[in-house]
């Protein structure tokens, strides 16, 4: 390592651009992990909320929520011990008197379900026309004992609660019984309580193998699968998450060629002196080491630095962009990039060994 | 007593009708406290001689013996430590390293031999008057201070056997005479052997020994 250190020492301008090329590709690196947690969390945050096991569906929605019609009924059918029925619905709410919209993802569940979020303000709904928001939807203007609109349901709902901000499907979330949510479907009117729809049974506790399902014949089929399978079909989900990993795994090829080619280019107007070191029986494994051992410095400074760098970023960034710290996925990406800068050192390996010692004598 | 010995060495390359003998029965003995130069144009097989002398290559033919360690039966990585323990190289070009120091480059040597060589190359330093140098990078020394260092460099960790590869060529003449006094000195009070090779006729006259190559043929001046 001294011979690399000492180098490193002298031709520092070449260094500090490499280490700085390094910094700022692990710095897209994480910012593009905080993306992709902070996009799926954006998606999946109420869901996980819940801190259920398994999701009961209609087998026609093909595993996705939006497309499960079920109904009240439905739950009786489901054996376990903590089950919830769900209604789901995606509109617009605005503020009583106001024009402005927000999209919002709806909730339908009864007050008593686990799936109903604890409240930071205020208290649970106790009638059809109260509703408890997301802290996130303070931002809009929203607070305690405002009344809203949601969709084009001629009612208006007071806000009695506030839970913790949360998300799905990257928009803030509205809970209300069951009721509220068959007359914002509008189908309330004529259907009887048990016929009232509702999106999803989910389950706490217990695993989609343990949950049975009883099925009549003329009922309609139902699925399960665990929480971790239904957030995979969240819609957008994955292939969002598929888009920015790929960008990030490009993002270690990339670094173990930058770094590798600039050590090769290094090590290629170096050859001469390599000759001498070696005629005087300097071994290949101290040169080689000394590669090695400067690419592992460069990559753990430019790493570090990026580290740094986008944890003071995550604190400045809009709360309207999705972004989330990931510190132990930021740790394994850091130690991959590491790792694949020496990757990119070995490139330079062969060309160290087959320098001749020979040369270094004659002057040629 | 012999530091080195060379005994009947050929050194031929290619095969068929594009043999090249490059040294032809090579026999030289070099005691410590020897100081012995050879001399020839270039292209007479000196540079050969050198890299044989040096364990950088095989001789085709012949046996050679540096403190009674024979070469010829030592394979690559010995060979290696024969030359990093053994041997003092003083280069044409200097062999010193672009991003170190003077005192840095013997630190080095310190570092890869595991032994403190401290007070030996401040001795070495002062004796060759180039102490003050020692923060200096090689690039801002002068041709004559950078080959003073690289005879400092090739000496620090005490081998029996230097060889000096053409050490005046990018010298003036002054110099060049102060670096080959330096070597003599060397070789007579600190009874080294040195062997010198050189295209220049006057850097002879310190010498006790001086041989001529040409074509590949060695013969006594």
């Amino acid at each position: 390592m001294f011979l690399a250190i000492k180098e490193m020492k002298y031709a520092k301008l070449r260094y500090f651009l490499i280490i700085g090329i390094m910094l700022l590709v692990s710095y897209v690196v994480f910012m593009l992990s905080g993306l992709a947690n902070g996009l799926a969390t954006g998606h999946k945050q109420a869901i996980t909320d819940w801190d259920a096991s398994t999701i009961v569906l209609s087998s026609d929605s093909n595993k996705i929520a939006n497309a499960s019609m079920m109904t009240r009924s439905d739950l009786t059918r489901i054996q376990a011990k903590r089950k919830a029925a769900v209604g789901l619905l995606s509109t617009s709410s605005r503020l009583s008197g106001h024009s402005g919209k927000t999209n919002v993802s709806i909730f339908g569940a009864q007050e008593n379900s686990f799936v109903v979020p604890s409240l930071i303000e205020g208290h649970k709904y106790s009638n059809d026309h109260e509703v408890i928001i997301s802290a996130n939807l303070k931002n809009d203007g929203y607070s305690l004992g405002d009344k809203i609109k949601l969709g084009n349901d001629p009612h208006a709902f007071k806000i009695v609660g506030i839970s913790k901000s949360t998300t799905y499907s990257i928009q803030p979330v509205i809970y209300l019984n069951l009721n509220a949510y068959a007359s914002l479907k509008g189908t309330s009117g004529e259907l009887t309580t048990a016929q009232q729809p509702i999106s999803l049974v989910a389950v706490k506790g217990q695993s989609p193998e343990a949950t049975k399902i009883t099925t009549h014949k003329s009922d309609a089929k139902l699925s399960k699968l665990s929480v971790n399978e239904f957030i995979t079909n969240l819609p957008g989900y994955s292939a969002e998450k598929l888009t920015l990993n790929t960008m990030i795994y490009f993002l270690f090829v990339i670094v173990a060629a930058v770094l590798g080619i600039f050590l090769y280019v290094m090590t290629m107007q170096k050859i001469s002196l390599f000759g001498v070191l070696k005629a005087q029986g300097i071994k290949n494994s101290y040169l080689i080491q000394s590669v090695v051992g400067q690419s592992l410095i460069v990559s753990v400074i430019g790493v570090v630095l990026a580290f740094i760098l986008s944890v003071l970023t995550s604190l400045v960034l809009p709360a309207a962009m999705p972004f989330t710290v990931n510190t132990s996925e930021w740790l394994l990406y850091g130690a991959v990039l590491i790792i694949v800068s020496m990757i990119g050192a070995l490139f330079s390996i062969h060309s160290i060994i087959k320098v001749d010692p020979i040369n270094a004598i004659g002057g040629e | 007593m012999s530091v080195l010995t060379m005994d009947g060495i050929y050194k031929t390359f290619g095969s068929g009708h594009t043999l090249v003998t490059a040294l032809t029965d090579v026999n030289l003995s070099v005691n410590a406290g020897e100081f012995i130069s050879i001399i020839g144009p270039s292209g007479s097989g000196k540079s050969t001689f050198l890299t044989i002398a040096g364990g950088l290559q095989s001789p085709s033919r012949g046996t050679i013996k540096i403190d009674n360690l024979n070469l010829t039966k030592l394979n690559d990585r010995q060979k290696n430590d024969v030359r990093f323990n053994n041997i003092g190289f003083v280069l044409q070009s200097s062999n010193l390293i672009p991003f170190l120091t003077v005192a840095d480059q013997f630190k080095l040597v310190e570092k890869l031999s595991h032994q403190s060589l401290q007070q030996r190359s401040e001795a070495l330093l002062k004796s060759l008057d180039i102490w003050d140098l020692k923060d200096k990078y090689p690039k801002e020394l002068s041709g004559g201070e950078r080959q003073r260092v690289a005879i400092a460099r090739a000496l620090c960790h005490n081998p029996n056997l230097i060889l000096a590869d053409e050490p005046t060529a990018s010298l003036d003449s002054d110099h060049a005479y102060e670096v080959v006094k330096i070597l003599a000195t060397e070789a007579h009070k600190n009874k080294k052997a040195i062997i010198m090779v050189t295209h220049d006729e006057r850097m002879t006259k310190w010498s006790d020994r001086v041989y001529r190559i040409r074509d590949g043929h060695f013969a006594s001046a």
